[in-house]
């Protein structure tokens, strides 16, 4: 099933790509550590905590501007966040203090705001 | 009681008559819960080619050795054939019919195989067949290794887009 439905853990932005914790909420995922990092989805409507988001997990989401058609999509350090080519996350991991960032595919642009969204497992990059 | 987001739908709390109610407003879905999708033929294109994206254009994918990565970036499989500059609608992640000719040494799926992008353009193969192997030894020429679905009968494909594996002699 594509769509499923979570309770927030804290205020969502559509567009967020979110993972979940152990009790059950949703939260903005993070490349910068391993539990962030495994993501579920994207946020298909705003939430206030406690409220109910919807997520995408398996279907094209329309909506994120700046997409490269034929280029992967890759989960960001900013919660939520996403870049648009590996590129991009190479330079975010090069300018990290951190040891490595956790390297999340989020599925293929397919148009500049289209996303078929295809969740991969975390990859451990060193920096 | 504040306003609720629930699934694509916005709900605003109004006053009726003392009785607090609450308005459905319908925000913009932005899922689309289907995932054929409509591009423009970049070129020639039979029904049930592999095909990359470029700008709003889609081409025939191949795994050949030497080519340009973006050329085995595939993103589904045409639903029909297509001329230039048409119309053509591309199944990213559902089953899919594939015409014969788009199969690899093969006149038709093998159900239960997983199958490959092929060294020919917009072609699907097998790991082992007639033609060679997915691997960048000897005349196989393969850049990647590129698992592009699962064979549900001899005509029929269940696409799932792996992950391309770039291959070394």
């Amino acid at each position: 099933m594509g769509l499923v439905s979570f309770r927030a853990g804290q205020p969502i932005t559509s567009g967020n790509f979110l993972r979940v914790t152990t009790n059950g909420l949703a939260y903005p995922a993070t490349c910068g550590n391993k539990p962030g990092a495994t993501a579920i989805g994207v946020a298909i409507n705003s939430a206030e905590a406690d409220d109910v988001v919807l997520v995408n997990k398996d279907y094209i989401y329309d909506g994120l501007p700046a997409l490269t058609p034929g280029e992967k999509v890759y989960l960001a350090l900013d919660s939520g966040q996403y870049y648009t080519s590996y590129d991009l996350f190479d330079v975010a991991l090069s300018g990290s203090t951190l040891s490595g960032m956790y390297l999340t595919e989020l599925g293929t642009a397919i148009t500049t705001e289209k996303l078929h969204v295809q969740i991969k497992l975390p990859v451990f990059i060193n920096r | 009681m504040a306003n609720r987001s629930i699934f694509n739908r916005r709900y605003t709390p109004f006053d009726s008559a003392g009785q607090e109610v609450f308005l459905v407003n319908g925000a913009g879905v932005v899922t689309q819960l289907s995932t054929t999708t409509d591009f423009t033929a970049g070129e020639t294109l039979v029904q049930g080619a592999v095909v990359y994206v470029s700008g709003t254009q889609v081409f025939n994918a191949t795994a050949l050795s030497g080519v340009a990565a973006f050329n085995y970036g595939a993103i589904g499989i045409t639903a029909a054939s297509g001329s230039p500059s048409q119309s053509v609608s591309v199944v990213l992640d559902d089953a899919v019919v594939i015409a014969n000719e788009n199969i690899t040494a093969d006149t038709a799926l093998i159900p239960g195989d997983i199958y490959y992008l092929s060294k020919f353009d917009g072609q699907i193969t097998r790991f082992q067949t007639a033609s060679g192997q997915v691997t960048n030894s000897g005349t196989d020429q393969y850049q990647v290794s590129l698992p592009i679905g699962r064979a549900l009968s001899t005509s029929e494909l269940e696409v799932e887009i792996g992950t391309p594996t770039i291959l070394y002699e």
